[in-house]
């Protein structure tokens, strides 16, 4: 026991090295808290979508702006569209819903990697439940918890030599983000302040966007946007409100969503068919300026003002709901 | 509750405290009777429901029985237990592959018919429990043992949380008689016990889930066709990670219970050493095999009335226990081609058995790495998700096919080569000896620093809570 708690120390101090701290991991479980707190609070503020609007909203910002605190459901390649169905389907939520725009996932058939969170949350047993509070005090203690400092993930890893007749694998993506308790996340220092790690960050996304894929049907986006504008009609008729936000994009990344997702057939007609207000980076000087240092999520410093404009600028329509109701 | 969560190590440190109080016997048991029903709750607390149902029904279907004495009522009240606890079992298992089966031969005699989704959750660990509590029903009536005195201990060999949901399947004869008198671990059990439950979880999280599964999940979850080397690999990783995932659940199970103070039953003897598929089923899963063989197989006459009942009767017995590990037909293939193995095997033994060259190296090499690669291709069913990947797999392994695109890296390969040969060395050399055999020759420094390493290994792994694979049976 001696020598594993040795072990155990020595790699704990090797991972602080690197810059990691204690922080909750983005487990099923911690969002599955989440959602009880929405149907604890069925008339709050929703936010929801994929990596971008979970690293680029600060909680703590949009209280202060609007004076409620939203409830964080976003989660990484994961399409706004499957979180405001899940909303739609749930009869008491009747919230102000604040859905991330990811064009590349949201106007896609593919509905993302942790679609699955949902069922999780759903079916989520008593022991898990308690398994993810005790967790959740281990990893206020431990950094080397982290999912990305698993034994086997560092062994994939090192530089293995490339299998002959083999399509060179595409790299998952590498930790890019630290969470609070409450879902409140922010870019990793290292994904900044590292610039070898920002390279690498940024060829991990050159490579998954560079997998040859048959493109989606034409039909698409129109499909995506009925289904969209259904869900919307459909917490409307219960009281509540959806708004949109198009979080900024750069280099590789912006280039590639604007040649395969215009704005013109994609954002405005969203916005226009389900008759709602949106937030689009471009249209705003100050969130135009800024430029995701590995193309994809705002560095940490730029959640605030992001938010801040972001939130300023729905608040009348947050007003004009809260009055209505 | 799965072994490998905190929240088991959490249960597992208070119930251990709990049964160390100084109090009494009877107190102790009934502490051991709410903690396995919480252990059972904590994954879906209206399925309790079930056991208790399983529980009150063999109780008093036993006890009658063995009060009575006209054959025929005996016969009624046997059936009253099987017709409970398999129609509770084919409800909530079979129900939709019943359902699904039936809607098909509908469509093939022309009659369309779409019926609504059942949607039936399984309860987790419901094929254990049900034939557990069959054997003691059938051990009444076929007058191998008496009922249990005491419902208490009744309930608790139903319920014993450590074996409860994926076995071994414990006779009743051997752990009632262990609630009968007061057990107290000592230190030796309790270093034992918690040795045994590392070894367990070791070879669950990290070799079945760390190093096996991401190739069995590349290589069984392809859409296309894939090379012969991967489909080889992916088979091989396959029989790999079922051994680690079942193997490990057992061995934390009987270490759960020796550091209780309880003895199961064991439940694998190194299963890739075996020398021919008899051995096989002596050496895997010895709980259910023995189980089959002395509920069903000797009951349909074994192999007393000749070869060609005996083979009849082996493939009855296999295929039924195919779809005890799943309402599937690809599980009945795989119990299928196991029942064939065996036809087969005692054909070549009549026709073989004799010859000097079995008996040398080469031939008992022969032998090992046959029944190793023939129970690698019947996993493949197994593991297969449907039959269209099944025949490609197949296809590939027996060079039918040489196309598609490789899907294992060069880590997945070495990781799955490094696992599967260690594992079949190790098989190999303590084929004839237990685990604890193994341990007891290992001295004491070295056995603490391998625990150590294996523990710290355990931590950085940092298993995802991943189900074993047979809570689903």
């Amino acid at each position: 026991m001696a020598l594993c708690l040795v072990l155990t120390a020595v790699w704990e101090f090797h991972w602080r090295g690197q810059q990691l701290e204690p922080a909750p991991q983005n487990s099923n479980g911690l969002w599955a808290a989440a959602r009880r707190q929405v149907r604890a609070r069925p008339d709050a503020t929703v936010v929801m979508g994929s990596s971008r609007i979970l690293f680029d909203t600060d909680l703590d910002e949009w209280e202060r702006v609007t004076g409620t605190r939203p409830i964080q459901l976003a989660i990484e390649g994961t399409s706004g569209r499957v979180f405001l169905g899940d909303l739609a389907k749930d009869p008491e939520f009747r919230g102000f819903a604040v859905v991330g725009v990811t064009p590349g996932l949201f106007f896609a058939p593919f509905m993302g990697f942790r679609a699955d969170v949902i069922e999780y949350a759903e079916k989520e047993s008593p022991s898990q439940r308690f398994g993810q509070f005790l967790s959740l005090q281990l990893e206020r203690g431990l950094a080397f918890l982290d999912s990305d400092t698993k034994l086997f993930t560092q062994l994939e890893r090192l530089a293995w030599p490339h299998r002959p007749g083999m399509r060179p694998p595409v790299e998952e993506p590498r930790k890019l983000m630290v969470m609070d308790e409450t879902r409140n996340t922010w870019m990793w220092g290292r994904v900044e302040n590292d610039a070898g790690y920002q390279q690498l960050a940024r060829d991990i996304w050159r490579g998954l966007l560079e997998i040859p894929r048959p493109p989606p049907p034409p039909e698409a986006v129109d499909e995506a946007i009925t289904a969209v504008a259904a869900d919307v009609e459909t917490i409307r008729a219960r009281g509540g409100e959806v708004v949109f936000v198009r979080p900024p994009s750069s280099g590789f990344y912006l280039e590639k969503e604007t040649r395969e997702q215009p704005r013109a057939s994609t954002w405005d007609r969203l916005l226009e068919t389900c008759d709602a207000k949106g937030v689009h980076f471009a249209d705003h000087a100050e969130l135009a300026a800024m430029v995701p240092p590995e193309w994809s999520h705002l560095a940490a410093a730029d959640r605030q003002p992001f938010t801040r404009t972001v939130a300023t600028t729905l608040e009348p329509t947050y007003r004009a709901w809260r009055n209505a109701r | 509750m799965l072994f490998n969560s905190l929240t088991f190590v959490a249960f597992f440190a208070v119930v251990l405290a709990m049964h160390n109080l100084p109090i009494s016997w009877r107190a102790k048991k009934v502490q051991l009777l709410v903690a396995s029903y919480l252990f059972y709750a904590a994954w879906n607390p209206p399925f309790v429901v079930l056991l208790w149902i399983s529980t009150g029904v063999d109780w008093f279907v036993a006890k009658a029985m063995h009060r009575e004495d006209r054959q025929g009522r005996r016969r009624l009240l046997m059936a009253v237990s099987v017709a409970v606890n398999l129609g509770i079992l084919g409800y909530f298992k079979y129900g939709e592959f019943l359902l699904e089966n039936f809607v098909a031969l509908m469509g093939a005699a022309g009659i369309a018919w779409e019926p609504a989704a059942p949607d039936i959750v399984l309860p987790v660990g419901i094929s254990f429990y049900t034939f557990q509590t069959m054997a003691y029903s059938l051990d009444v009536y076929l007058k191998r043992a008496e009922p249990a005195e005491d419902f208490g201990d009744f309930a608790l060999f139903v319920t014993f949380f450590p074996q409860l949901v994926a076995g071994p399947i414990v006779r009743p004869s051997f752990l009632i008689p262990q609630f009968a008198a007061p057990r107290r671990p000592n230190r030796d059990q309790l270093l034992w016990g918690l040795g045994l439950l590392t070894i367990g979880l070791f070879e669950k999280v990290v070799i079945a889930d760390g190093i096996l599964a991401p190739a069995v999940e590349k290589v069984f979850e392809a859409k296309e066709m894939i090379p012969p080397a991967d489909a080889w690999l992916g088979a091989m990783a396959f029989s790999g990670q079922i051994f680690c995932d079942f193997a490990g659940y057992s061995t934390a199970a009987i270490g759960v219970a020796m550091a209780l103070g309880f003895s199961l039953p064991d439940n694998f003897r190194f299963p890739y050493a075996a020398l021919g598929f008899s051995d096989f089923w002596r050496r895997w899963h010895i709980s259910l095999s023995t189980w089959l063989r002395d509920y069903l197989y000797i009951p349909l006459g074994g192999n007393r009335s000749g070869p060609t009942r005996t083979h009849v009767n082996l493939m009855i017995t296999m295929l039924l226990g195919g779809l005890w590990h799943g309402a599937s037909w690809t599980f009945v293939v795989w119990g299928g081609l196991h029942g064939l193995y065996l036809v087969v095997e005692r054909a070549l033994k009549r026709g073989l058995g004799g010859r000097p060259f079995f008996s040398t190296a080469g031939g008992i090499a022969l032998i090992w790495l046959g029944t190793f690669v023939a129970v690698d291709i019947a996993w493949v069913f197994f593991r297969a998700p449907d039959f269209a990947t099944a025949w490609r797999l197949i296809r590939a392994m027996l060079f039918i096919e040489n196309t598609g695109d490789m899907v294992l890296t060069t880590y997945r390969i070495v990781s799955v080569l490094f696992a599967v040969v260690a594992m079949l060395v190790v098989h190999w050399r303590l084929r004839d000896r237990t685990i604890e055999q193994v341990i007891d020759r290992v001295p004491r420094p070295l056995l603490g620093v391998v625990w150590g390493v294996a523990l710290f290994l355990l931590f950085i792994t940092q298993g995802s809570a991943d189900a074993f694979i047979y809570f689903q049976f």
